[in-house]
């Protein structure tokens, strides 16, 4: 690329074209493929003055993209600034740089010479799902730890009685033998959602009614309500049928009840609901008069390992692993919730696997 | 001024006005920084914002000394002198700022990543307000547009009520508990902190309007 004919750009305003000059011409089809470029390229002159941007760069920096402008001008970025500073100074800058107020991560890459190019790139998704996959591993590291801790201490106490403390000796087992439950559940909770999110595993689904799905989990969970004196509502007129893995959709429905059973006090109510939208649409609503969430806690629910106010209430993986089921299904879900006034999941799955 | 006299005291001015908008730029990070510090309480971001205080300390010495030096040295009359000016007083704004946004990520590495009474709402929209003030005021600098100046210091009085909100909410939560009252505390001063950030964003504004009509306006009231 030569540089010097691409410098002479400077009399054009950024952004727009310039008219009288042939369509053929070299920098115009440059600047024309430049324009199409995902990444931003912007070209300093060796009195650090701006000459020419392509529109990604206007569309990533914002309005301070204008000729002559300096690289602080341009960008209201300080680190930005330093690296077309030390670009121009002769060295070759590569380094990843927040840009506010849009709060997204760029990659600089500023390469030296009399001008300078340089190019930037947006990598926040690409830093988003790493941080999201360190704190995936981080949250399920301690969760295993806690019951494994507590199960080799148990058993530590256990191996120093002695033969005769029989009482003792069963109160122990039983600890542990709830830990490791507890720690069964967790394990199958990881592998459902690692299995959902790499779609290792296709949906077995079968022609089956929802209606059926959602009398048979309420009536796994009526003795657990009654125990804590919260009532169980079921709306289901007639069958819903729909093409679904059952035991996934199970699953999900037990996990909702469970939340609903956990975050509803004595004396409320949960009421599931089952009907149908239009042709191709089956719709599921697990409704409760709990506590309720802000819409910050709305918007983290179905984040993996997400306790909201309640910590030690379960891993937090419930509706995470809900969320999967429904959209391994291509369905959708969504959740209508305010403080004090009880939350509604809303469930919508397509009646028919689209093929 | 000869004519090259002129331009190298153009050169200099241009490089000062690079320089406090370096400032500013460094600020605004400052301010995003330490509020997010405290929102996700994470200690490593919080001693970060309090380490680059320095960088910004040293500009605003910097800054000073090359206005000083070039209207000592050139006595810049009317437009010129008035820029000169305002650098001088913009730049002590910027320290402040700074300053206030350090004593946010200090109250961070105080709570020692300790769970929020609350989730942090209000307080990070003051701190976003502030921050798209600050980015107003620079780029109405850089424009020399005082109507840009006007309508970013309007946007002081969203914050002032945010602060009214964030202290009543934050009186309540004590009053109901009074284990509270430690983090309850050092969030009113957060918010008491964005509340004068904001200050210095709208005097900002000010001088940006003095600078380019030569009129002193007092737009915080």
């Amino acid at each position: 690329m030569n540089p010097g004919r691409l410098g002479r750009i400077s009399s054009r305003k950024v952004g727009e074209r310039e008219s009288g000059i042939p369509e053929s011409c070299p920098w115009v089809v440059l600047s024309r493929f430049a324009d199409e470029l995902e990444e931003a390229v912007l070209l300093f002159g060796r009195e650090g003055r701006l000459l020419w941007a392509n529109r990604m760069a206007l569309h990533l920096f914002g309005e301070g993209v204008k000729p002559g402008a300096s690289p602080i001008e341009a960008s209201l970025n300080y680190a930005f600034s330093e690296a077309v500073e030390e670009a121009l100074a002769g060295k070759r800058v590569e380094r990843e740089i927040l840009l506010l107020p849009a709060e997204r991560w760029v990659k600089v890459v500023a390469l030296p010479g009399e001008e300078v190019w340089v190019v930037a790139r947006d990598v926040t998704p690409e830093r988003r799902l790493f941080e999201m996959r360190d704190r995936f591993l981080a949250q399920a590291a301690h969760e295993l730890r806690t019951p494994v801790g507590a199960i080799a201490g148990w058993a530590e106490t256990l191996e120093e009685l002695s033969p005769e403390e029989v009482g003792e000796q069963r109160e122990l087992l039983s600890h542990i033998r709830r830990e490791a439950q507890r720690l069964g559940r967790l394990v199958e909770d990881l592998l459902q959602l690692s299995r959902l999110r790499g779609r290792e595993v296709a949906l077995l689904r079968r022609e089956c009614d929802l209606g059926r799905l959602a009398r048979e989990a309420v009536e796994r969970f009526r003795k657990r309500f009654e125990e804590k004196g919260v009532e169980l509502f079921l709306e289901s007129p007639s069958p819903v049928y729909a093409s679904l893995d059952a035991d996934r959709v199970a699953r999900a429905l037990d996990n909702l009840l469970d939340n609903g059973l956990k975050f509803t006090p004595p004396g409320g109510r949960v009421t599931v609901k089952v009907g149908e939208e239009e042709k191709d649409l089956v719709v599921l609503e697990v409704e409760d008069t709990g506590e309720g969430m802000t819409r910050e806690e709305a918007e983290l629910a179905f984040e993996p390992f997400y306790r909201g106010r309640r910590p030690g209430a379960g891993a937090g993986l419930g509706l995470a692993v809900v969320k999967e089921v429904v959209e391994a299904h291509r369905g959708r879900i969504t959740v209508r919730s305010s403080p004090g006034a009880g939350s509604a999941f809303r469930l919508e799955f397509p009646r028919w696997s689209p093929i | 001024m000869t004519s090259l006299a002129r331009e190298l005291f153009r050169h200099s001015l241009e490089t000062l006005q690079d320089k406090l908008l370096k400032m500013g730029a460094l600020v605004e990070e400052a301010i995003f920084k330490a509020v997010r510090s405290l929102a996700e309480r994470d200690l490593d971001l919080a001693r970060e914002v309090v380490e680059g205080d320095d960088v910004v300390d040293q500009m605003q010495q910097e800054i000073e000394m090359e206005s000083l030096e070039l209207i000592a040295l050139q006595q810049p009359m009317a437009g010129d002198l008035r820029v000169l000016g305002t650098a001088l007083k913009i730049t002590t704004d910027l320290e402040r700022m700074a300053d206030l946004a350090t004593d946010i990520a200090r109250i961070t590495i105080r709570l020692e990543g300790q769970p929020l009474i609350k989730p942090l709402i209000d307080i990070p929209r003051m701190a976003e307000i502030a921050r798209s003030m600050l980015r107003e005021a620079l780029t109405a600098f850089v424009e020399r547009d005082p109507e840009l100046a006007r309508r970013m210091v309007e946007r002081d009085h969203e914050i002032d009520h945010l602060f009214k909100q964030v202290f009543r909410e934050l009186l309540l939560l004590m009053m109901e508990d009074p284990r509270n009252i430690t983090q309850g505390t050092y969030l009113l001063f957060v918010a008491k902190y964005l509340e004068r950030i904001g200050d210095h964003a709208t005097n900002l504004g000010e001088w940006v309007i003095y600078m380019v009509t030569g009129e002193r306006l007092e737009l915080n009231k």
